[in-house]
């Protein structure tokens, strides 16, 4: 069952046409990922969604209701993180928690949701002391405060350490496995892939890939990769070596996808000692995500 | 409810323990309290006398330009005499029965004494030889029957009235900061109707103004032996209506700036000539005639007129009516004003 329905959103900001036509349903109960470069529209979209910025053009649906017509019925019924957190800075965790739990019938335990996202030690801190990580952590509880059916979190894990990013991701599972649906925006191709059940690619307003992880890598990837510094691979006819797919060329990087992969090794470093290049700084490794969105924009995804 | 009563409380802890805001909402005015009332407390006032002189009485007081330190005012004995219990006089002439009297508050008396027998042995020994009195039957000082006040009496409900400007006007830069923040932004995507954050953050602000007034008379008390009329009521709602003025007047100006810094300059160019023109710290008597007219313009005017009248009972001013319906009116303009201009984001 879809809980969420968006068919040809569309946003423009003035001039500027940040969605493009987006459509996409998730279903109940899935960690739906949207992955994209910072300024691709994600939390243009997330935020239209949840009705806090108006659609131009398009439908939009959660739990069966337009968050536009509907809003108390879409809001008290999810849960949302957004990018920018700012609360009464001189309220304690504890208490800008129960203040948050009090827009919502129903609650989850405080404890609970400190120990959640792992700021049991600082209920009592005022959110103004709070590190920005843990400021962060504070707006992924106030998304789950209310127990609802859906949680929207937009860009959970980034200026997390990787300690408590790994401890978001078990968080997340945990109420993934509780029956709860989560969609959630990242630029991270890592934690879309451990993640998401199913990801939609966006990059300039537009969806250029939307399904499960593996099945989006095996779409456009039966090869192994092989990344080679720009500056050793400019000596090398890399193009030439038996069991080359395609090359993939960005600002340091020289990609090469193979169909082979231990016969293009051999060759490549039969050819690195003829020309006296070290391949200390070449990388062998897995399609992932990262190249999909390269191979499909022609761009890496990180700045 | 429930979430109004949570934001109250979420407010009024945010504020709280703000320590800035502790100390200009409530430390600031008792400091005032405490430098004007060492400064003006005891003192006598003026060494100018201000005399008023009863003409329609039959007197004509002679040598007007030649004692130094002597203003002299003429005009009826009704309008000299109303003019005495409003404080724009010190002692008022009148001519009685054939004794000279000398009209004179009970804080005066001393000066008026003085005054007497400077009158009897100076200034009159003409005037009553050539109306074929006897000098030896003197000149009585009588006291109007009203109570007395000194500077600081005069003084602290402008403190309070100041206060509660302070908390109207600087208490809404609160709201500038969290629409600056996008904190109202983040609580529109949030189950509930955004208007109760606005309400419960006014509602605190009137609380805080209620803390003032009790702080501001307590300090007064306590420190100078301000004595309080014990008008409760009245107090409570000149209290209310000129906080509601002033919240008005703050959610307006402010909804015109983006950052809380801009917010703030905006305020205070408001804020200080209305502080320091309205006559709340003292008479507009001493004011040159070119500023008074500005006093008759600002709401803080009428708001410590109205204050002074019933913590105090000082006589009012402008009188009672007309303090009501200017701040009604500021209160009516102001708040029309925010409602228009009122922005959200």
């Amino acid at each position: 069952m879809s809980v969420i329905v968006v068919s040809d959103l569309h946003k423009f900001y003035g001039s500027l046409h940040a969605v493009r036509g987006v459509s996409f349903a998730v279903e109940r109960g899935e960690v739906f990922g949207l992955l994209g470069p910072n300024g691709a529209g994600k939390t243009t979209t997330i935020e239209t969604i949840i009705g806090l910025l108006r659609r131009d053009r398009g439908e939009v649906t959660v739990l069966g209701f337009d968050p536009e017509k509907d809003a108390l019925s879409v809001k008290s019924r999810i849960g949302i993180q957004l990018q920018t957190v700012h609360l009464f800075p001189r309220l304690t965790v504890l208490e800008t928690l129960k203040l948050f739990a009090s827009f919502y019938r129903r609650h989850r335990p405080f404890e609970e949701l400190l120990d959640l996202v792992g700021l049991t030690e600082k209920a009592h801190a005022r959110v103004e002391k709070l590190s920005g990580g843990q400021l962060k952590r504070l707006s992924v509880a106030l998304a789950f405060v209310g127990d609802g059916e859906i949680f929207f979190l937009d860009e959970p894990t980034s200026g997390l350490d990787p300690q408590s990013r790994r401890s978001l991701w078990e968080t997340i599972g945990k109420l993934r496995n509780e029956g709860k649906t989560i969609f959630l925006t990242t630029h991270y191709l890592d934690e879309a892939e451990r993640l998401c059940d199913r990801v939609a690619i966006i990059d300039h307003g537009v969806i250029i890939a939307l399904g499960k992880p593996r099945d989006l890598i095996a779409e456009h990837f039966q090869e192994k990769a092989i990344e080679i510094p720009l500056a050793d691979a400019e000596a090398l006819n890399v193009a030439s070596l038996p069991g080359v797919t395609r090359l993939q060329k960005d600002e340091s990087v020289l990609t090469v996808y193979t169909a082979d992969l231990s016969r293009t090794f051999v060759a490549l470093s039969t050819l690195a000692e003829e020309q006296g290049i070290p391949l200390g700084n070449v990388v062998v490794r897995e399609a992932t995500l990262e190249d999909v969105f390269l191979r499909l924009t022609g761009r890496r995804i990180r700045e | 409810m429930r979430v109004f009563f949570r934001f109250l409380g979420a407010h009024f802890k945010n504020t709280i323990r703000d320590r800035m805001a502790l100390f200009w909402f409530l430390a600031f005015p008792i400091l005032f309290v405490f430098l004007f009332g060492i400064i003006f407390g005891n003192a006598g006032g003026s060494w100018n006398l201000r005399v008023g002189v009863a003409i329609d009485s039959g007197l004509s007081f002679p040598a007007p330009e030649s004692a130094s330190g002597v203003t002299l005012f003429e005009g009826s004995r009704e309008g000299e005499l109303e003019a005495l219990r409003k404080g724009q006089r010190d002692v008022v002439l009148a001519l009685e029965g054939g004794t000279i009297v000398l009209f004179t508050t009970p804080r005066e008396v001393e000066k008026a004494q003085v005054f007497a027998k400077m009158v009897e042995n100076f200034l009159l020994k003409e005037e009553l030889r050539f109306r074929g009195l006897s000098p030896s039957r003197g000149v009585e000082v009588r006291t109007l029957a009203m109570p007395r006040f000194r500077q600081i009496d005069y003084f602290l409900p402008g403190v309070l009235a100041m206060a509660l400007m302070q908390v109207g006007l600087f208490g809404s830069l609160d709201f500038v900061e969290l629409r600056e923040k996008k904190v109202t932004r983040y609580l529109a995507a949030m189950p509930l109707r955004r208007e109760i954050v606005l309400w419960s953050e006014i509602t605190m602000r009137v609380g805080i103004a209620l803390m003032q007034t009790a702080v501001v008379l307590f300090a007064g008390w306590a420190f100078f032996r301000v004595q309080f009329s014990g008008a409760y009521v009245a107090l409570l709602l000149w209290v209310l209506l000129g906080s509601a003025v002033f919240v008005s007047l703050g959610y307006f100006l402010t909804s015109f700036a983006r950052t809380v810094e801009s917010a703030s300059g905006l305020i205070q160019m408001v804020q200080f000539p209305m502080m320091f023109l309205s006559g709340i710290f003292f008479p507009p008597e001493v004011m040159p005639d070119s500023l008074r007219f500005v006093v008759r313009l600002f709401p803080l005017s009428y708001l410590g007129d109205a204050l002074r009248a019933v913590a105090v009972n000082i006589p009012s001013q402008f009188g009672l009516t007309v303090d009501f319906f200017v701040l009604l009116f500021w209160l009516f303009g102001s708040f029309v004003l925010a409602r228009r201009f009122f922005r959200w984001e």
